[in-house]
């Protein structure tokens, strides 16, 4: 060991100023300040050391010490020469310094500490200070990192270069390369949601250069929930269909509001109607919604394609029974299609091109708090059928033939305000003549022509302070014509311009109480000339239209409806939420009345996002039907229809597979006071009818992720519905009466871009009234049929179908090219839908689809 | 219904022209209007017109045969829309028929002899609740006379509840006069029975032990109406139309002299074209709403539109029931048929053809004649064709 005079010196030194970058930036320098220097002797004159080379400690660029500033205190054994021999940690603000510190410690050139002039080896304390400043970046390189096809800026894509093993993350789409030095460096980005990409790239080191990355969406990553029940309080009974990865299921051609059919708790609607039987009610009592505001029109033609490119679609919300008080003037449940919210991050664009449409949509952000996004859609199936001879007693005069448009407009005013302007239409034409019908119906003989448009504007503004105040304010104005003929005997010609008006303010009194207000206002005026056959009876089955007495009115009318509702959430524990909620409806105008709905919502999580059970049930009214109500055809002193949801149904997912989730529900529905056309002709209609529906479903609904990218769902609904038979004094089916729904949907994704999905439907056919015989009415010279006396006493076969769908998509740098195929009806069940029967009923035959009906596409996007 | 076959789902039915089996084609009255008021009630005579299918030519088969006619008027009946619904208090048989003419006398003096007999019956006080609630069942939105009739007399009952029948003569007289003004549509319901070779599942033709023909007789019902009343100066009465039929443009038949039985000969294959043309002074004109003329662009008064029923028992028609519509306007209705008759190996030796023509006003008439098969090669080589020249024959005919 080496001899060294020791001599105690206390020495303090400070050291300031820039420093060496680190991950969050450092600095630090050579000024030493000598704060005190005791003398260990009382006589000798002691000198001690000066610092005369700084050395200034390199710290890696991940150390992670937080910024700010440090110390790491040292003993420094300094010989007679001025080098640093020895450095002990005394102490260190963070450990992860103090190598550092020490490192660079011993590199210190000092001048020698003198004793009476000579020197001597010393020990002294020293502080190592670090100022750990916020990073001082110099990007020297930058990466936009986009998602192949679709051009969408990623974040929190990291990549590493492999050179030097510094890692990079991008943010806003953006990746920044820096504090490197000049050179060539390969980044890597290894494989997890996105294929792995090397990519070699030069720093130049005087000027920055800029570069593309496109990542490629790995295989089974996608993996998007289609189907949730979001158990929200206040809709205990939800259904949401997600809209993005839906479109690739079959059954709907690439529309996801076809697929609502297919949600447990909706009849297999007849073929070509679109018609939403929810738990057994007939489709007029199931209120349809876009963004909360009346729907005027869900389907083209009755259900070819909705009217809405699915492009603005972001989830669809059915709840079939049991709604919070915010929703009214509906008997039956109701369909929310919810419009996209989802900000643009680009200029994005798709040309969608099948066997009856083609359509565009086009999006472009013009700030970064707003974007605008139209699309615009024509069928041209009128082209390919007015190609086609339908001999002479055919003709089609106007093929038919829509189009849609869609306008949106959305910008976020401030964080707390958001505003959007949506603006949609469409316009259906269709007219054929039939100059000759052979079978029972010779009065099917003329023209049938449909021509409807409808315009709406809406538009919504959503403010929330913090998580306490939101208000949610709607919109929407509309215009809506329909010209109707058929065979003459029912016309109308009906112009409508309906006003909605609806805010809902929201306040969060605690963490238990929330408290909804809003009201939901109605007003609308219409134009109409009709003519029709008197309505019959229920019971009584379609009397020849030329028999019948033909009524022709023309008016117009108002109608004026105020709903103030409240609505309250109260959580008392953690795994009760309890919400009652009372709707007061007002309406004037044309008709008067009022009616006043108390219900009441429970969700209690028996095992916490394990098991759930929920219930619901309240008062349900609606307006009778406009036609109803005009003088002179129907009856305004009639009042509203009423009714009674019960509903209670429990959850269940197993904690091991968050993905699969089984629930079921009980309802019960009973409706009084519905209107019906009476055998009083001065009366005509009166609220003298009685339903009533019941049943259950299951579902299990599938997105287990992981190793297996499926999607779908499986869904089981038994439903009784009835009516009430004034004749009989007795309950008999309804003409919505579907005993057994089953419904699998299944969407799996293969490697390559290819995804192949399948529907099966097994459904118990609709009910329909059986024919004993037949009389001849020489005044019209046809025969009428005789029907059974037990109304729906019969039942059409049971249907059954399986649609097939394949979709392949070619991803390049910029767009993406997609290709579909959907097989419906792939093994040509010959299901029937109707009966039709020949002249005199003594032959009958079923009347559906029993045909391949292949549905293909091509479809471009970026 | 005696058979129900499931045809799949693309129909291929019995059209409705074919007249294969039994079956009532029209009943013709005449006049279909008729004078009523409480001064003078008319009479009309109602004739049925019944097909019957060509006999089989299989042995021992028994050929369908007409066996009874059952004629009935019901005063406020519902019609097709209550299912022709005969209140039992408004049933009056037609007993002055004849089976064998095929026709039944409405002397209309009956139902004004009935109404006066509730009139004056002393019961009419439990009576009118009942024939309100018909009337209420079928009173038309635009019959402003009954509606009001109607609604005041659901005010006076209101009012003299507590005496029962205070309302009822003056309602029933006031009912009975809006009806008479307006016009009572009679329904006129005709049950005809017919007695036919019973026929196995598989068609075979039945026989008991004795090889006798097994019989089954069922019935079939036909409702026609005819009109007391609603007749002015403004609203003549209606009449039934006439027609002169033309075969391949000759004339065959006209529904004057229908009685006569027409017969033509004709060829396998051929196809006959069959044209209605009215018959001058038959038809009438038609009314607008307030009880005019109207008229066409040029001023002249509109003929009512004719449509045309074309049945057979062999044979199928281009056009079964023509209506006033075209496919495309430009085109002009269709009112002829063209009759393409059954090949060598299936045309029978004999049928009927019937072509039954309608106002739309209750007024109908018919003609019908006989189709003699031809095997002659000079009429029917090289291509088959009708000679109605060589073929036309005429013989007394009943009605």
């Amino acid at each position: 060991m080496r001899h060294t005079h020791l001599i105690a010196i206390l020495i303090t030194v400070f050291t300031t100023g820039a420093g060496l970058a680190q991950e969050a930036g450092q600095s630090a320098n050579d000024d030493v300040e000598t704060t005190q220097v005791p003398e260990t002797t009382a006589e000798p004159v002691v000198v001690p050391p000066t610092l005369k080379t700084f050395k200034e400690a390199i710290l890696p660029a991940d150390l992670g010490v937080s910024t700010g500033k440090h110390l790491v205190t040292l003993n420094l054994t300094i010989d007679e020469t001025g080098a640093v021999t020895d450095v002990q940690v005394v102490s260190s603000d963070d450990e992860r310094l103090t190598e550092y510190a020490v490192r660079a410690a011993s590199g210190f050139e000092l001048t020698p500490a003198t004793v009476d002039g000579e020197p001597v080896a010393v020990q002294i304390e020293y502080r190592y200070a670090f100022d750990i400043k916020p990073k001082e970046r110099v990007v020297v390189h930058k990466f936009d990192v986009r998602e192949k096809g679709s051009r969408s800026p990623l974040d929190d894509v990291t990549g590493i270069l492999e050179e030097n093993g510094r890692s990079f993350t991008s943010f806003g789409g953006l990746m920044e390369i820096s504090n490197v030095e000049p050179g060539t460096y390969t980044l890597y980005i290894p494989a997890g949601t996105f294929d792995e990409v090397r990519r070699e790239f030069t720093i130049a080191g005087d000027k920055i250069e800029t570069g593309e990355i496109y990542l490629k969406r790995a295989y089974n990553t996608q993996n998007e929930t289609i189907i949730r029940a979001p158990r929200e309080v206040r809709y205990v009974a939800k259904q949401t269909l997600i809209a993005g990865e839906l479109k690739r299921l079959p059954g709907g051609g690439g529309d996801v509001l076809k697929l609502v059919e297919n949600l447990p708790g909706i009849a297999r609607s007849a073929f070509g109607t679109g018609a939403l039987v929810v738990f057994g009610s007939p489709p007029l009592d199931t209120k349809i919604y876009f963004n909360s505001m009346p729907f005027l029109m869900l389907y083209h033609f009755g259900g070819m394609y909705s009217v809405i490119n699915p492009e603005f679609i972001s989830k669809i919300d059915f709840v079939p029974a049991g709604f919070d008080a915010a929703f009214g003037r509906a008997v039956g449940g109701l369909v929310d299609v919810k419009l996209k919210e989802d900000p643009l991050d680009g200029v994005h664009g798709e040309v969608d091109v099948n066997l009856v449409h083609a359509g565009l949509v086009i999006g472009v952000p013009y700030s970064k708090d707003g974007d605008i996004q139209f699309a615009f859609r024509r069928s041209y199936f009128d082209a390919i059928l007015s190609a086609i001879d339908f001999g002479d007693e055919i003709g089609l005069l106007t093929a038919p033939r829509y189009y849609d448009y869609q306008l949106k407009l959305q910008h976020r005013i401030s964080p707390k305000n958001r505003f959007y302007l949506f603006i949609y239409g469409t316009d259906d034409s269709l007219e054929v003549v039939n100059s000759e019908s052979q079978g029972s119906r010779p009065d099917f003989v003329g023209t049938v022509g449909l021509a409807m448009y409808s315009h709406a504007i809406q538009a919504g503004w959503h403010w929330s302070e913090a998580k306490n105040l939101s208000n949610d304010l709607k919109i929407q104005v509309a215009l809506a014509h329909q010209e109707f003929d058929l065979f003459g005997s029912l016309q109308y010609d009906l112009y409508d311009v309906p006003i909605n008006v609806r805010n809902e303010f929201s306040i969060r009194a605690s963490d238990k109480v929330k408290v909804n207000v809003g009201l939901d206002a109605d007003i609308n005026v219409a134009w109409y000339d009709l003519q029709s056959p008197e309505f019959q009876e229920e019971s009584d089955n379609g009397a020849p239209l030329e028999t019948r007495e033909l009524i022709k009115v023309s008016g117009d009318y108002l109608e004026v409806g105020l709903a103030p509702y409240v609505s309250i959430e109260y959580r008392p524990f953690e795994w009760w939420t309890l919400v009652p909620s009372l709707r007061a409806d007002f309406y004037t105008g044309t008709w008067k009345a009022w009616s006043i709905d108390p219900r009441l919502a429970s969700i209690w999580q028996v095992v916490k996002d394990t098991v759930a059970i929920r219930a619901a049930g309240g008062m349900f009214q609606q307006a009778p039907q406009s036609f109803y109500i005009i003088p002179e055809f129907g009856n305004p002193e009639i009042g509203p229809e009423r009714g009674v949801h019960a509903l209670v149904g429990a959850d269940y997912t197993p904690l091991q597979a968050p993905g699969l989730t089984l629930s079921g529900e009980a309802f019960f529905k009973y409706v009084f006071d519905r209107a019906e056309t009476t055998d009083d002709n001065l009366e005509r209609v009166a609220n003298i009818g009685l339903a009533r529906s019941y049943g259950f479903d299951v579902t299990l609904r599938m997105a287990p992720g992981g190793q297996i990218p499926l999607v779908g769902w499986i869904a089981y609904t038994f439903t009784v519905s009835e009516f009430f038979d004034n004749d009989t004094n007795t309950w008999r089916p309804s003409q919505y009466d579907q005993t057994h729904n089953l419904n699998l949907l299944l969407s799996y994704e293969l490697p390559r871009n290819w995804t192949i999905g399948a529907r099966f439907r097994l459904t118990s056919g609709y009910t329909y009234t059986k024919v004993t015989g037949s009389v001849y009415d020489s005044d019209i010279d046809r025969y009428v049929s005789v029907y059974d006396d037990q109304v729906n006493g019969g039942r059409l076969p049971l249907f059954h179908q399986l649609d097939l769908r394949v979709d392949k998509d070619w991803v390049f740098d910029n767009w993406k090219l997609g290709l579909y195929l959907e097989l419906q009806n792939v093994y040509m069940a010959a299901n029937g839908e109707a009966m039709v029967y020949n002249y005199d009923f003594t032959q009958v035959a079923y009347v559906g689809s029993s045909y391949l009906l292949p549905i293909i596409g091509i479809k471009g996007s970026f | 219904m005696s058979t129900v076959s499931a045809v799949g789902c693309s129909a291929q039915f019995t059209p409705r022209s074919l007249v294969d089996k039994p079956r009532i084609i029209g009943v013709v009255a005449t006049p279909p209007q008729v004078d009523f008021d409480a001064d003078y009630q008319g009479v009309t005579t109602l004739y049925a017109v019944i097909g019957l299918p060509t006999a089989s030519t299989d042995p021992g088969v028994v050929p369908d045969t007409l066996t009874g006619l059952e004629w009935t008027a019901c005063l406020f009946g519902g019609g097709a829309t209550a299912g022709y619904y005969c209140p039992e208090m408004f049933r009056l048989p037609l007993t002055n028929a004849d089976f064998d003419s095929q026709n039944a006398t409405f002397d209309t003096t009956l139902v004004h002899q009935g109404l006066q007999m509730v009139r004056e019956s002393g019961e009419l006080a439990s009576f009118m609740p009942q024939f309100v609630e018909i009337l209420r069942s079928t009173v038309e939105q635009d019959d402003t006379c009954l509606r009001s009739a109607l609604e005041e007399y659901d005010v006076c009952s209101a009012e003299s509840a507590e005496v029962p029948g205070t309302c009822a003569e003056d309602t029933f007289d006031r009912v009975i006069a809006c009806q008479i003004e307006r016009g009572i549509d009679v329904q006129v319901e005709l049950k005809a029975t017919f007695s036919r070779h019973s026929q196995g599942d598989d068609d075979a033709w039945l026989f008991d032990e004795n090889d006798a023909p097994v019989m089954e007789t069922f019935v079939q019902t036909g409702y026609r109406t005819v009109r007391l009343g609603g007749i002015s100066d403004a609203k003549l009465a209606n009449t039934n139309p006439g027609i002169t039929l033309l075969v391949d443009e000759t004339p065959v038949i006209d529904t004057e002299t229908r009685t006569q039985m027409t017969q033509i000969l004709a060829c396998p294959g051929a196809v006959l074209r069959m044209e209605p043309l009215p018959i001058a002074g038959t038809i009438g004109t038609y009314l607008d709403e307030d009880g005019n003329v109207v008229t066409d662009a040029e001023g002249n008064a509109k003929d009512e539109y004719l449509f045309f029923s074309y049945l057979a028992n062999s044979g199928e028609f281009s056009i079964t029931k023509t209506s006033n519509l075209t496919a495309f306007e430009d085109q002009e209705p269709v009112t002829w048929a063209e009759l393409t008759l059954l090949d060598a190996e299936t045309m029978p030796s004999v049928f009927n053809v019937w072509v039954f023509v309608r106002d739309g006003e209750l007024g109908a008439d018919f003609v019908t004649f006989e189709i003699t098969r031809s095997d002659d090669p000079a009429l029917c080589l090289p291509d088959p064709i009708s000679n109605l020249a060589a073929s036309a024959d005429t013989t007394g005919g009943d009605e």
